[in-house]
C-alpha cells in the first residue's frame, strides 16, 4: 500500500500548477495520481469513502489553510 | 420540527452561568468512513460508532477529534498538518470521519484534526468549528442559556443547554 507520505510529496510537486488551475478545490490523490478535484468537501469525501476504501489517500484543499486554530493540544503521530 | 435537547429544569440564571462556563456542547456520534457500502449514509451500516460530547467552537477553522477515539475507530488519517512546537516540528494527523446528530437527524462528513481532548477539565471529545457550521444555522443566547442549531435554511430543531 501507498505511504501517505508519498501522497504528500506528489502533492508539494504539484502544488503550484495545482494552485493555478484549481485553487479553493478539494484534491483526492491516491497512487501518486489525481483521482479528482472537487469544489464541496461532501464531494470529495464520498468519493474518497466509496472510492478509496482501505486504500491510503490524501484530501486536501488547494491554497486555503484554516486561519485560526482552537486552544487545544494538537496530537502527533 | 422544534426538538428540545432534554429536559428544561433549570432557570434561565443558571443555564446562562453554565452555557458560559461548559460552551454550547452537543451530542453526536462519530463513525469510520472505512468498509462501508458505497451510498450508506444511513446510521444503521456503521458499527463503529461512537458517542461524544462535540464543543460548537465559532472561533476555530477546523474540527477536531480526541485522538485515542479516533484511534478506537479505526478513522482514515487523510493529510498530516506540521505545527512547530516547543519540542520541534511535528505531523498532527488530520482524519476523515462521519459525525452524526442525533437531535437533528443529520450525518455529515468532516475532516477532524488529532488532539488531545478529554484529559482535563474539557467535557467534549469533540470540537466542531467552521467548516461544521458551514452547512447549519446557529444562534447563541448568552442571556437565557441556549443555543440553537438548524439545517441549512430550514429550521429543523432547537438546542436547549440543560446540563
Amino acid at each position: 500500500m501507498a505511504n501517505l507520505n508519498d501522497e504528500i510529496r506528489f502533492f508539494v510537486e504539484k502544488e503550484a500548477e495545482f494552485e493555478r488551475d484549481h485553487y479553493g478545490e478539494w484534491v483526492v490523490i491516491s497512487h501518486q495520481q489525481v483521482q479528482g478535484f472537487f469544489e464541496d468537501f461532501q464531494v470529495a469525501a464520498k468519493t474518497v469513502m466509496t472510492k478509496f476504501k482501505n486504500e491510503t489517500v490524501l484530501l486536501r484543499q488547494i491554497g486555503i489553510e484554516p486561519e485560526s486554530y482552537p486552544d487545544v493540544k494538537f496530537a502527533t503521530t | 420540527m422544534v426538538h428540545q435537547f432534554g429536559p428544561n429544569a433549570q432557570d434561565a440564571h443558571e443555564r446562562s452561568l453554565i452555557l458560559q462556563s461548559k460552551g454550547p456542547i452537543l451530542n453526536v456520534v462519530l463513525s469510520t468512513t472505512h468498509d462501508r457500502s458505497a451510498n450508506e449514509l444511513s446510521s444503521n451500516f456503521f458499527p463503529e460508532r461512537r458517542n461524544l460530547k462535540a464543543l460548537i467552537d465559532t472561533g476555530a477553522s477546523v474540527n477536531c477529534i480526541d485522538n485515542r477515539a479516533a484511534k478506537k475507530l479505526n478513522l482514515p488519517v487523510i493529510d498530516y498538518k506540521i505545527f512547530q512546537s516547543a519540542s520541534g516540528r511535528a505531523p498532527t494527523p488530520i482524519y476523515l470521519g462521519k459525525i452524526e446528530i442525533p437531535d437533528l437527524n443529520t450525518i455529515i462528513l468532516g475532516q477532524f484534526y488529532g488532539a488531545e481532548l478529554g484529559n482535563n477539565n474539557e467535557s467534549y471529545q469533540c470540537l466542531l468549528g467552521r467548516p461544521f457550521l458551514a452547512g447549519f444555522i446557529f444562534s447563541y443566547n448568552g442571556a437565557e442559556g441556549t443555543f440553537h442549531l438548524a439545517r441549512s435554511k430550514t429550521v429543523l430543531a432547537s438546542s436547549e443547554f440543560d446540563e
